[in-house]
């Protein structure tokens, strides 16, 4: 079987298949050469494993994400649900700021965040932690009404109730959007804003570890 | 009654004259020296001012350790500055014919 | 046509660098040096560099065979770095700039890393990894900045490298660092240590506690462990060595390979210190072959902090109008890559 090579990702390739007859995104983490055989066996089999948990955990909560449908070790082949008409909340973000007013592209951009921060927060809620919160890991999926929001890539993804872990995953996501959407300087309140509404009980607590990881960030020296 | 402690409202000051060859020089290192400020946890005040080519400097501190620190700091500072005059600046005519005398009779010798 | 002499000073290296229209005239630098064990401290520091400066001035303009007035700007690094050598600096960029009567302007020295890259190797707009002693970023360019996608959490990957050798009594000349990548060389078995990536991101700090209790047990936190391993140390410092450069290059490389997917970029750029490691450039280029991309890296003239560096990106910012009056020509410890307005790219 031919497999059609979808998009390079930063950890494998992924490719369009099928399994037991059911069209499919395939992810090949194919061997780093770069990297010592004995780390990169341990990395690929702990974020394959990551990435299956991960998905689980969220459907269980009621949060989506990509269903895994077989995970294969040997040939670091991980088969799961493809959304074949979603794009990434990059490329949404990047084309409402194009395509719209800039006051009409704030409204539609702050649902847009107001719904991941919800999704966050539940995701903490439930102590999963991504990992890897960037645009490029969210999809914007349309269904009949209006679009889904799905969280992927989870590889970097583990499961933690610390505050220490939650806040660094709302910082890796902040550092994200200053960055890749340093014109919509915004988009990170809302999410926080919504974030809030759902993290849970540890609320205070996370927000004060996420202001500590921030600090820490500004007071570091950088000498050379 | 107790003693009067008048050393806790004690202010210690320094005031240091640096004299150069010419205003111009003395104009260049007040410049360059007046940038830096000094740090706030030091609560030590400067002041530079000019009087001609003398480059007047004036310390204030609140204890005596911190005077010292900041006078030395300055130092290096100006030793520096005047030092990079000497190398790459003009020099003023006068001493230009002093040098010159003083290696002609060392020549002779 | 632009003429600039640079003058960086903001950690153990002190520079100067004159570059006529892109072209190198000179180059010149020296080293502090401390003794096996011992990191380089600020006082010391800045001592050295005061006691170098102005013969390395002079050098400078005899290799360019210029004289000042050929001169256009006087360029020195404004930040980030260590104050007292960085004040060393400021101090005869601005005596110079009154004495010659030439325009003064502060760099920021991570922007002068990235501009000195490009012009190398001609890199147009490359993903960049920054690592040196002080930092470690992965940037790229949009919209007038050099952005930060990703950086340490904690430690710089330069003061882990540094550190690790100065646990283990490596001599720190010509560096750290680069004793210990001679000693990886002879490394043979791979010792798995923390191996931390969040996002784009990294963290060192923990790799650094976890090898120093294995290269000396007796700084073992947990007594019990302690008692039962009294002995020597079980592996090698060229282990030890070879397992760190391993693991903490991998980290690099791997974000660095995040931030080229988000990006959709094929270009790295390796610059700073620790960018002249061999084998990091190394695994560099095969990740890079492994999506059709390509790396960019130099060698420890300019890979090292240096003085035309700082001149590069001084006349490209002058060329671009700027200017930068005497009372704003201050030092800043913390001066960071995304602050700095970059309108001398045109894209």
């Amino acid at each position: 079987m031919t497999l059609e090579i979808l998009k390079q990702g930063a950890e494998g390739r992924l490719y369009i298949g099928e399994f037991k007859g059911e069209s499919c995104l395939i992810k090949e983490r194919f061997v780093k050469k770069y990297r010592h055989p004995d780390l990169d066996t341990q990395i690929t089999r702990q974020r394959m494993k990551a990435e299956v948990k991960a998905a689980g955990r969220c459907l269980a909560a009621g949060i989506l994400a990509p269903r895994i449908l077989h995970s294969d070790l040997n040939t670091h082949k991980l088969y799961m649900e493809y959304f074949g008409k979603a794009q990434t909340a990059k490329h949404f973000i990047q084309k409402t700021v194009a395509e719209s007013d800039a006051d009409e592209a704030k409204q539609l951009l702050e649902v847009l965040c107001t719904r991941i921060g919800s999704i966050i927060g539940k995701m903490h809620a439930n102590n999963i932690i991504h990992g890897d919160l960037t645009t490029s890991n969210i999809l914007i999926n349309p269904n009949l009404t209006d679009y889904d929001v799905i969280f992927i890539d989870f590889g970097l993804s583990h499961y933690n109730q610390a505050t220490e872990d939650k806040g660094v995953d709302l910082y890796v996501l902040e550092r994200a959007l200053l960055s890749t959407h340093s014109e919509q300087p915004y988009l990170f309140e809302h999410i926080l804003a919504a974030y809030r509404q759902e993290c849970g009980k540890e609320e205070e607590a996370v927000l004060a570890k996420f202001e500590e990881v921030r600090a820490r960030g500004r007071k570091r020296t950088m000498i050379g | 009654m107790m003693p009067q402690q008048t050393v806790v409202s004690k202010v210690n000051e320094s005031t240091i004259r640096v004299p150069f060859d010419t205003p111009e020089h003395a104009k260049i290192a007040f410049r360059v020296l007046s940038v830096d400020q000094e740090p706030r946890r030091n609560f030590v005040q400067k002041s530079l001012s000019l009087e001609d080519d003398v480059l007047v400097v004036h310390f204030i501190a609140d204890q005596v350790k911190n005077l010292r620190t900041a006078i030395t700091s300055f130092f290096e500072c100006l030793l520096l500055c005047q030092d990079t005059i000497k190398l790459f600046g003009e020099q003023p005519q006068s001493q230009l014919n002093n040098n010159a005398g003083t290696q002609s009779s060392a020549d002779s010798t | 046509m632009v003429c600039a002499l640079g003058i960086e000073g903001s950690a153990n290296k002190i520079g100067i660098g004159i570059i006529n229209n892109g072209n190198v005239l000179a180059n010149v630098r020296r080293t502090y040096i401390t003794p096996p064990g011992e990191g380089f401290l600020p006082k010391e520091t800045a001592k050295h560099h005061r006691e170098a400066i102005l013969a390395l001035v002079q050098a400078s303009l005899k290799e360019a065979q210029l004289k000042p007035s050929d001169l256009d700007v006087i360029c020195y690094t404004k930040g980030p770095g260590m104050a007292p050598p960085l004040l060393v600096g400021a101090i005869v960029a601005r005596t110079l700039s009154l004495l010659w009567q030439k325009p003064l302007l502060g760099v920021n020295h991570c922007i002068g890393h990235i501009e000195m890259g490009r012009l190398i190797t001609g890199a147009e707009n490359p993903i960049v990894l920054y690592v040196s002693g002080g930092n470690t970023q992965v940037i790229a360019y949009s919209n007038k900045r050099y952005r930060i996608f990703g950086e340490t959490i904690d430690i710089a990957v330069g003061n882990c490298l540094d550190r690790f050798a100065r646990i283990i009594k490596l001599s720190n000349d010509p560096s750290p660092g680069y004793n210990i990548e001679q000693l990886a060389k002879q490394g043979k078995q791979y010792i798995k240590l923390p191996y931390v990536v969040k996002g784009m991101d990294v963290s060192f700090s923990g790799i650094l506690s976890h090898i120093e209790e294995l290269a000396d047990p007796s700084k073992r936190r947990n007594k019990r462990k302690k008692q039962q391993n009294e002995s020597e140390p079980e592996y090698s410092q060229a282990d030890l060595c070879y397992s760190l450069q391993e693991t903490i290059f991998a980290m690099l490389v791997e974000i660095t390979e995040r931030a080229m997917a988000h990006c959709d970029s094929n270009e790295v750029l390796i610059v700073g210190g620790v960018g002249c490691n061999e084998r990091l450039q190394q695994m560099m280029g095969i990740m890079c072959e492994e999506r059709n991309g390509k790396v960019f890296a130099i060698d420890e003239r300019y890979c090292i902090d240096n003085g035309l560096m700082i001149a590069h990106a001084g006349a490209e910012m002058f060329k671009a109008g700027a200017e930068m009056p005497l009372e704003d020509a201050f030092v800043t410890q913390r001066y960071r890559t995304d602050e700095v307005l970059v309108n001398w790219r045109k894209d």
